[in-house]
């Protein structure tokens, strides 16, 4: 019956029929690749902490929890990730690990992030989208880049004497190597890339470093990496077809927010992706077939740990538009298919999702934009409606959107590791773990974005609040217990069904250049929660401010000095409540807040082929952590050179 | 805290050339080269003194006009036997920038800032290869006076502070007595850096 008033509802919404993928979404966000690069990142996986509205949170620092725009608490995440169109699956356990994408940061053209409900292609997700656009040839091309980093702190010689310490962390050496060939002509364009990248990351950090010693040795690399892609692209007339392949190992230790550690694991990453588009008149065709594998296998441990783990998702799409001069229609629909290889027996080890879209877009009115879609999916036991609608307007110099969605998540589509265990997935009860679970039931979400934006010549100001209804969520609430021969956390796992909570933020992004060669930019979110206790207890995990102020200062010609203040209020975590007392004072609760100051310094040379850049990360040497039995980054540099050849 | 109060030297530094700006000596950038070759010791007072006997090392460093003053990179070698201790080969490579003074035609004093890492190999046999090395980053003022013997030739006297980021913080003084050659960028070179 809602599902029928809410149809209604859209239909009458819809009163000049309006579908499509609209360049206006209210929580689009772009990162060039320029901005990724000024900010010394060390993994791929960082990017996200460039996104305040994205609220990334982690253990140690080498993969990320994070929560788009409030769309997901950060245990439930499933943010879609897409390369250059393709969609690529790195999710495993709701952990969406970025480093396992073999793509080096200076292969980035620019990252979109979308932290509000988004149909992307024939995808429509409510959990966020990621998608990374990488640098696509012209010509001849050859990008090299080497990196290095170390946190200050370390024992050295005092390392033979009774003053030794702890090692602390150690970054690199990293290289990434693409070759590329692009050619393009009046009638066709081809463009084909290899790439290849190796990684080797350490982390002693005190705080962790016994928890790696009991569980692997001393010498434990957190992260260790090598892999490969490929991709080629062809265009002539109205057919384009693009591919892309790609292969990585990684280990790593594997966070596991149910267990409340690591692990280590040995991940290996398979991706083969194809597009084909077509275009006449005013039709377009697109189809689309992506497979991505994801395995979790066993890395030499103490603990004998095996997660035994293989996934293969399948996805194929089929996409039709209509472009008008006064609207756009468009209609689809997407296969999805997940199967599963497991030494623990399941009782079905695949899923099947079936899903149907329709959108459209109309300009009755110069500068007026009203969009909509209509998603519809299907398990083996659920059904899910996906809707949004919206509207923008564009002036000279000023912008408004705004959008209104309702999305229904069924258990199937639930990225976290429960829905496996109901099928008899038993790793949790092989570590120990009590569980005392529920079943997952559908959910819901009511999600309204906005956003404010004006531009002149020099500067740009948005401002974006959004609102988060979610209804019948599933969490969650096991307390952590402190186990203190090794210094770890253990956690039993207690789901909980909470029925609505709501979460109201807002971003706020600027930017002005006073001067051609100088920039301040900054990025500020900000969030609060209400509603069932469990459900304010998990927002109060995030900061309910975050952000940063940066300044671009090319100070002389191919010279670049970028301060950067980083800052986030303090963090409550209550299910460490428990094992702050049993640690006696050893860990809190509570993460205070930070403010860091990091300075760059950039040098081209060689008609800017050459690139130095140096990167001093909180400067102050503050101690920052995200999370109570986090690790804690002190004053570090990163240091990388880069050849590009184009 | 700490680092806060290592910046009070390095602002009183920097401010330095401000008080003698009539002084300073302005080139193009990549203009000119200065290769520079020195004798360095390490001055007794660092918290190593009673683990390692360090003997006398070199330092070859590269020096061209790099905005507002010149721009350094450069490599200190010296290496320490051990007290009880592995004994130990380093080496100390740097970027820095600096500022260039010239009271008398014939004399030239060079301040500078430098940051760098300090790489360390260790004769430990107990460990495995790759982990006998440490490395950490340090910073350093240096003091310079030379003497221009020739157009291109000069003698150099040099007073070097050091301080290494490590956890148990490490001060370490050095002088150097060395000479040095200049000589004219070509075009290519100049092309390539800028």
């Amino acid at each position: 019956m809602r599902r029928g008033l809410l149809v209604l509802g859209f239909l009458v919404g819809l009163h000049a029929a309006c579908f499509a993928v609209s360049e206006a979404n209210p929580g689009r966000t772009v990162l060039s690749g320029e901005e990724i690069r000024n900010a010394g990142l060390t993994r791929l996986a960082d990017i996200v902490t460039l996104l305040p509205d994205w609220s990334a949170q982690s253990l140690e620092e080498f993969t990320w929890q994070s929560s788009p725009g409030g769309l997901t608490t950060p245990e439930e995440q499933g943010f879609l990730l897409f390369v250059d169109g393709h969609r690529v699956d790195l999710g495993l356990f709701g952990v969406q690990n970025l480093n396992r994408l073999p793509l080096g940061i200076q292969d980035i053209d620019f990252v979109e992030a979308f932290s509000s409900p988004t149909l992307l292609d024939a995808s429509f997700s409510d959990r966020g989208v990621l998608h990374i656009h990488t640098r696509v040839p012209t010509t001849e091309s050859l990008a090299y880049r080497t990196m290095a980093g170390s946190e200050t702190g370390d024992p050295g010689p005092f390392r033979y004497t009774d003053l030794t310490t702890p090692n602390v962390e150690r970054i690199g050496h990293d290289y990434t190597l693409s070759l590329g060939y692009g050619y393009a002509d009046s009638i066709q364009t081809a463009a084909a890339t290899l790439r290849g990248l190796s990684a080797i990351h350490y982390a002693t950090d005190p705080k962790n470093l016994r928890r790696y010693e009991r569980m692997a040795g001393i010498d434990f690399r957190v992260l260790e990496s090598e892999g490969g892609m490929a991709s080629a692209s062809y265009r002539r007339g109205g057919v384009s077809l693009s591919l892309l392949g790609c292969v990585s190992n990684l280990e790593d230790a594997f966070y596991l927010e149910s267990v409340g550690r690591e692990f280590p694991t040995n991940t290996e990453s398979r991706v083969a992706s194809f597009l084909g588009n077509f275009d006449k008149d005013r039709w377009t065709v697109q189809g689309k077939l992506s497979f991505s594998r994801g395995s979790l296998a066993k890395r030499e441990n103490n603990f004998n740990i095996d997660p035994s783990w293989r996934q293969d998702r399948t996805t194929a799409g089929l996409t039709a538009t209509y472009m008008h001069p006064f609207y756009e229609l468009c209609a689809g629909s997407e296969l999805e298919y997940l199967s599963v290889e497991s030494d623990y027996p399941l009782e079905s080890d695949n899923i099947r999702v079936v899903r149907f879209f329709g959108s459209a877009a109309t300009s009755l009115w110069d500068q007026h934009q009203t969009f909509a879609t209509l998603s519809l999916e299907g398990g083996r036991l659920d059904q899910a409606l996906n809707l949004s609608l919206g509207h923008s307007w564009n002036t000279k110099g000023m912008q408004v959107e705004a959008q209104a969605s309702y999305s229904e998540r069924i258990p199937e589509l639930d990225p976290r590791i429960w829905r496996w265990q109901e099928r008899g997935y038993g790793f949790l009860d092989d570590l120990g773990v009590d569980l005392t679970t529920t079943p997952l039931t559908p959910s819901e979400l009511w999600a309204l974005d906005a956003r404010w934006s004006v531009r002149t010549t020099q500067s740009r100001l948005s401002i974006a609040p959004y609102l988060r209804r979610h209804q019948d969520l599933t969490l969650n609430q096991g307390p952590y217990r402190f186990v203190g021969f090794d210094d770890a956390f253990w956690g039993n796992v207690e789901l909980i069904q909470v029925d609505r909570g709501s979460l109201l933020g807002v971003t706020i992004d600027a930017e002005h250049k006073p001067h051609p060669l100088t920039k301040f930019a900054t990025r500020i979110h900000m969030q609060w929660a209400s509603g069932h206790p469990a459900y304010v207890s998990a927002w109060r995990t995030q900061p309910q401010l975050q952000g940063f102020l940066r300044l671009d200062w090319h100070l002389f010609e191919n010279f670049l000095l970028q301060p950067r203040l980083r800052f986030r209020t303090e963090t409550q975590w209550d299910r460490y409540e428990a094992a702050a007392a049993e640690s006696q004072g050893l860990y809190q609760e509570t993460v205070p807040a930070v403010l860091l100051f990091d300075l760059t310094a950039k040098k081209w040379a060689w008609h800017r082929r050459l690139v130095g850049s140096l990167s001093l990360q909180n400067l102050f040497d503050g101690e920052a952590t995200y999370h109570p039995a986090g690790y804690v980054s002190e004053f570090r540099f990163v240091v990388s050179g880069t050849l590009v050849w184009n | 805290m700490s680092f806060l109060r290592s910046l009070f030297p390095i602002l009183g530094f920097a401010l330095l050339p401000l008080l003698t700006a009539t002084l300073a000596v302005s080139e193009e950038p990549y203009e000119t080269f200065r290769v520079g070759l020195e004798g360095t010791d390490l001055l007794q007072g660092s918290k190593l003194d009673p683990f390692w006997d360090f003997t006398p090392g070199f330092n070859l460093s590269l020096e061209t006009p790099f905005y507002l003053g010149v721009g350094q990179a450069g490599l200190h070698q010296f290496n320490a036997q051990g007290i009880n201790t592995p004994d130990l080969e380093s080496r100390y490579t740097y970027l820095g920038w600096g500022y260039l003074l010239k009271p008398w035609e014939r004399v030239e004093f060079v301040p500078a800032v430098r940051g760098g890492i300090w790489w360390q190999d260790y004769d430990d046999e107990r460990n495995p290869v790759g982990a006998r090395e440490e490395n950490e980053l340090a910073w350093e003022l240096v003091g310079e006076a030379r003497l221009r013997l020739h157009e291109r030739w000069d003698l150099s006297l040099k007073a070097r502070y050091r301080r290494v980021l490590t956890n148990e913080s490490l001060e370490q003084g050095f002088v150097g007595i060395g000479v040095g050659y200049r000589f004219d960028s070509p075009p290519w070179l100049q092309g390539f850096l800028k």
